[in-house]
């Protein structure tokens, strides 16, 4: 009984209408975000993947989220939470700057 | 401190002119070998990771202790790809003129450095920095890359540039905010 409830939740959460989430590649390289500015929305996740061989991070200006150090060669994954624009830097090496606008 | 781009710019012009001797030389008169390039790659880099390290240590600023520590783990990670890339073209890298004088004044800053503490260190490191930064790019423009002749090494000179720029912004802007 409990089963067909939760299933029956799924199933109206899967047609409710919601965009579906979507995987936002960012590669840095060359000590740069590319694309620097990135558009999403809400749940979807951004996968960062560090070409250069030195550590890098993506970090919101307000420290709100950070992908935390990324090892060379290495990806890290941020989920967005909310709306709104925000820059966000590579808290190592400041001068790499990016936008990140949610719609 | 400030002889350091003094320092690196001589190193450059020997390396770009050749000395009196060296100028009645083709060979010289070309530049450095990649093997010779392969070694002050190698000591530039080691050089500023090992003052990184004490600026991590000692500095007050926690901003420039921070930029230290970032100092000593980008330079070694460039120095292992750097590794990496001369163990796969068979290059063994050849100490000379300039390697040598960028460890001996790498060593005497270090020196310097430790007899410092406080905002002094502070000052003393970033303004380091700075110069150091700006003239390993001037060397790596006017000297390093020009004169690499292997395609491989070349592009690493290219693809480390970046990152030197990146460390030079990053300090111009540390040692703006000093008082």
């Amino acid at each position: 009984m409990t089963m067909k409830l939760i299933l029956a939740v799924a199933a109206v959460a899967c047609t409710s209408g919601a965009p579906p989430v979507a995987r936002r590649a960012v590669a840095i390289e060359e000590f740069k975000y590319q694309p620097a500015v990135i558009q999403a929305s809400v749940g979807d996740t951004i996968v960062w993947e560090n070409r250069d061989i030195v550590q890098h991070t993506a970090t919101a200006s307000d420290q709100s989220w950070d992908s935390g150090e990324i090892n060379a060669g290495k990806r890290a994954v941020t989920v967005v939470r909310k709306k709104g624009e925000q820059e966000f830097i590579c808290t190592l090496h400041p001068s790499m700057k990016g936008k990140l606008i949610v719609r | 401190m400030r002889n350091v781009k003094k320092v690196v710019a001589a190193a450059a012009f020997i390396l770009a002119t050749g000395s009196m001797a060296e100028a009645q030389n083709a060979k010289a008169a070309a530049g450095p070998s990649d093997a010779e390039i392969a070694a002050i790659v190698v000591a530039a880099n080691a050089v500023d990771a090992e003052i990184g390290d004490i600026a991590a240590t000692r500095a007050t600023d926690p901003e420039i202790k921070k930029f230290g520590k970032t100092m000593g783990t980008d330079h070694r990670a460039v120095n292992k790809a750097a590794g990496e890339l001369v163990a796969k073209l068979k290059v063994t890298p050849v100490e000379n003129g300039v390697s040598k004088k960028l460890r001996a004044d790498g060593e005497a800053f270090a020196a310097e450095l430790k007899g410092k503490s406080g905002a002094d260190f502070d000052r003393a490191y970033i303004e380091h920095e700075v110069e150091y930064h700006k003239a390993v790019i001037a060397a790596v423009d006017d000297v390093l890359i020009p004169n690499a002749k292997n395609e491989e090494l070349k592009k690493t000179l290219v693809s480390v540039r970046p990152a030197l720029v990146a460390h030079l912004e990053h300090a111009q802007h540390l040692l703006a905010g000093l008082k």
